[in-house]
């Protein structure tokens, strides 16, 4: 039996469906050029299909932040309730900067302890307000020997590559859980304490997870939910705080989101070429920079295949998840046929192709 | 170190001054940003980056670091504290703290302190993004490209990333082979720079230059023979000129360094049996896929598709050969020169008629593809008269 080893590949580029569990995506994420303000320091609304890559850039923007060690500081806000509260996202926003701040702390353990009395009390103020309680997440502090494992107990990205969890850590506990906290903290003000304790130039919400809501209320309603968070992007982009969205295509021309002068909009779609590139990178990096493109691994007649299965989506197919599905029944096909190149007719039978809806 | 042509000497350097003002344009017209500078092995990209070091250390507002991946040297820079060099070895991912210390240090960054030695990577490289100095940082990084994967990897992680968060900062690389895929936007669309090769006649130019100034003992009269088999190659135009053989036989050396050094040090002593196979690969005129050449290289052998696949990673592992488009093109710098000396040599016929039958083979193979390996050959490589003179003439000239 042969396997993507025999054809060249170090990992199966392919395996993952779900973004969020792949490994490798920054390194080999596409970008369209129409999303790259994503990144800059505005509000923006990153508007696609389901399965058209929005968590994918979302978990990009995500990393690309925490790689500028925190000066710019990402959260990640995906609401895991509904409740027409006008203060519910707020509210949810706080709990997800207590969590980034918390594992920002657990990235730099010895800044906490240059900190002032008065810093200390406020940090653990807005500590409070961590998901899952304080206690839990000190206890998951003290339990880790790796920061990746505190990541995963988690679920909040690390901002620091420290190689193990040290004594350091065991203190950082200690002296969290000895620290009386400041009264409650607002939002404005843990935001203000972010810059103050971490010298955070400027912080990034991203908002995602929404396409779920979609499936059961109209996008009226979903403009309608979100209205408070769209009522203070002018006011925190004046603080350099900006809301990043990552909405369902089906809002895009909503005059709530279209008129607001403040909010860049964007829509991630997808051309053959450009998903003809998301197999290139993905065969590139996964051949350990061997080869760019299935054609290397194809029967000499065979030209541009990644090119091919593209143009092989239908209209509404043509989304990452969809070709990403594509390669991989293709290169399953020939790894069961206990062959290392690419036929004419495995393109022709990848023709049969199959249609996944968001997962 | 021994080798003359792995020395920085900016009294020697060939001045390239568009490139310079590239550089300059980029640094006076934006705040930040990356500017990639890619050629062939031997095509000058070291020399031009040090150089470019060098000016810019004369540039106040400006505060360069230099670190080199490749080993090499740079005696006039020794003072230097603003630099990382190794003459003896490549780079390695552990050497990741030192470079972080020293550009802490002449950045003039805070770091939070700590008692774990382990920590300081992390804490340095968040001191590097949260850096407030006045005075720009540019760092430049040469041979970039052809790391390890997991070295290139780490060196974005801890370096470039962390120093890119600075709202003034400049890095500018250089690499050969194929590009790599950056984690980082600013890196993913940076401003690239080809280094092509020299033009005939200004490689005569420098080389009377540095006859005037005493630096070379050949004869003028070969000047344009060493231009023309060079290819402009600013690598193989220093080793021609300063060897004291023949020109042939110099040629021949610059080949072999050229390819040598850039093999993993558990193959440079096959050298001798390696070079054939590139031989026959550079007359190869399309990029090509294994199945397309096992036989053309292999053709005896019993295992012509792994002894295919051995000397194609081999060559990947050296950068000599990259995957563009449509198959593996061996690196311009060697397929050129090799060429003219396989011509000279009378060698190119033998090869070329092999070719031949291969080519033919596959265009009934594969119908649909014949256009495509009817241009499998190249066109024979004409010498011009000039050139033999001087070959013929050619005899140790030194004093």
């Amino acid at each position: 039996m042969k396997s993507l080893l025999d054809l060249g590949f170090g990992f199966d580029p392919f395996k993952h469906l779900d973004s969020t569990r792949d490994v490798h995506l920054q390194e080999y994420l596409v970008i369209p050029k129409a999303v790259e303000i994503t990144l800059l320091d505005q509000p923006v609304a990153i508007l696609a299909q389901p399965g058209g890559g929005k968590s994918a850039l979302r978990i990009y923007t995500s990393n690309f932040y925490t790689d500028s060690r925190g000066i710019r500081f990402p959260v990640t806000y995906i609401p895991d309730d509904y409740s027409t509260e006008n203060d519910f996202h707020f509210k949810g926003i706080k709990k997800s900067l207590a969590s980034a701040a918390f594992m920002y702390l657990a990235s730099y353990p010895d800044l906490f302890f240059a900190l002032s009395p008065d810093g200390r009390q406020k940090l653990k103020g807005l500590l409070l307000d961590v998901p899952l309680g304080l206690d839990f997440n000190l206890q998951a502090l003290r339990d880790s020997r790796f920061l990746s494992d505190l990541e995963q107990t988690l679920g909040t990205p690390a901002f620091s590559n420290l190689p193990r969890l040290d004594r350091a850590h065991k203190k950082l506990a200690r002296e969290l859980e000895e620290e009386s906290p400041f009264e409650s903290l607002s939002l404005d003000d843990s935001f203000a304490l972010l810059n103050e304790v971490f010298g955070v130039k400027s912080i990034h919400i991203l908002v995602d997870g929404l396409d779920g809501f979609m499936e059961t209320q109209s996008p009226q309603a979903l403009l309608a939910w979100i209205e408070p968070l769209l009522n203070v992007l002018e006011t925190w982009e004046k603080k350099n705080i900006y809301l990043k969205f990552f909405l369902p295509m089906d809002i895009s021309d909503a005059p709530a989101l279209t008129n607001l002068h403040s909010l860049r909009l964007a829509a991630l779609t997808w051309d053959d070429h450009l998903l003809a590139e998301v197999i290139r990178r993905r065969v590139f990096v996964a051949s350990r920079r061997t080869f760019d493109s299935l054609d290397a691994v194809s029967a000499p007649d065979l030209r541009n295949v990644e090119l091919s299965l593209a143009r092989q989506l239908g209209e509404k197919e043509k989304l990452p998840r969809q070709i990403i599905l594509k390669c991989q029944n293709l290169l399953h096909k020939v790894v069961q046929s206990g062959r290392i190149e690419i036929l004419p007719e495995d393109l022709f039978f990848s023709r049969e192709s199959f249609y996944v809806t968001a997962i | 170190m021994s080798q003359p042509y792995k020395i920085f000497n900016s009294a020697e350097f060939t001045d390239r001054h568009s490139e310079f003002e590239r550089v300059e344009t980029f640094t006076k017209e934006r705040n930040r940003g990356a500017l990639i500078f890619e050629g062939e092995r031997g095509s000058g990209k070291t020399t031009f980056l040090f150089e470019l070091y060098r000016r810019l250390n004369e540039q106040r507002e400006l505060r360069p670091f230099l670190i080199s991946l490749s080993p090499y040297s740079a005696p006039e820079f020794e003072s230097n504290k603003n630099k990382w060099l190794n003459t003896d070895r490549s780079f390695q991912k552990d050497d990741i703290p030192v470079v972080l210390n020293r550009l802490a240090s002449y950045l003039e960054i805070d770091s939070i302190e700590t008692d774990d030695r382990e920590f300081k990577k992390d804490y340095f490289a968040r001191g590097l993004a949260y850096r407030s100095a006045q005075a720009t940082p540019v760092l430049l990084v040469d041979s970039i490209y052809e790391c390890p994967d997991d070295t290139r990897i780490e060196f974005e992680k801890f370096i470039l990333a962390p120093i890119l968060a600075s709202e003034r900062v400049f890095v500018i690389l250089s690499g050969r082979g194929k590009r790599p895929i950056w984690s980082r936007p600013e890196l993913r669309d940076a401003d690239i720079i080809k280094i092509e090769p020299l033009q005939s006649n200004f490689v005569i130019e420098q080389l009377e230059k540095l006859n005037k100034q005493g630096k070379l003992k050949r004869d003028p009269s070969e000047y344009a023979t060493i231009a023309y088999l060079s290819c402009g190659y600013p690598l193989i135009v220093r080793v021609m000129a300063e060897s004291n053989k023949q020109l042939l036989t110099a040629l021949d050396e610059a080949i072999n360094i050229i390819i040598g050094e850039t093999l993993p040090e558990r193959e440079q002593k096959n050298l001798e049996n390696i070079r054939p196979f590139i031989e026959k690969l550079a007359l190869v005129d399309i990029p090509f896929r294994i199945p397309d050449v096992d036989e053309y290289l292999y053709g005896d052998d019993r295992e012509p598709r792994a002894k295919t696949n051995h000397l194609i990673n081999l060559l990947l592992e050296s950068y000599l050969l990259r995957y563009e488009g449509k198959g593996y093109q061996l690196s311009q710098s060697i397929v050129h020169p090799i060429r003219k000396w396989l011509a000279l040599k009378g060698r190119d016929s033998e090869y070329m008629e092999q070719l031949q039958q291969i080519s033919a083979k596959l265009q009934e193979e594969y119908p649909s593809a014949r256009a495509w390996y009817q241009k499998m050959l190249p066109a024979k490589t004409s010498l011009p008269n000039t050139v033999f003179h001087p070959l013929k003439a050619s005899k140790a000239h030194y004093a």
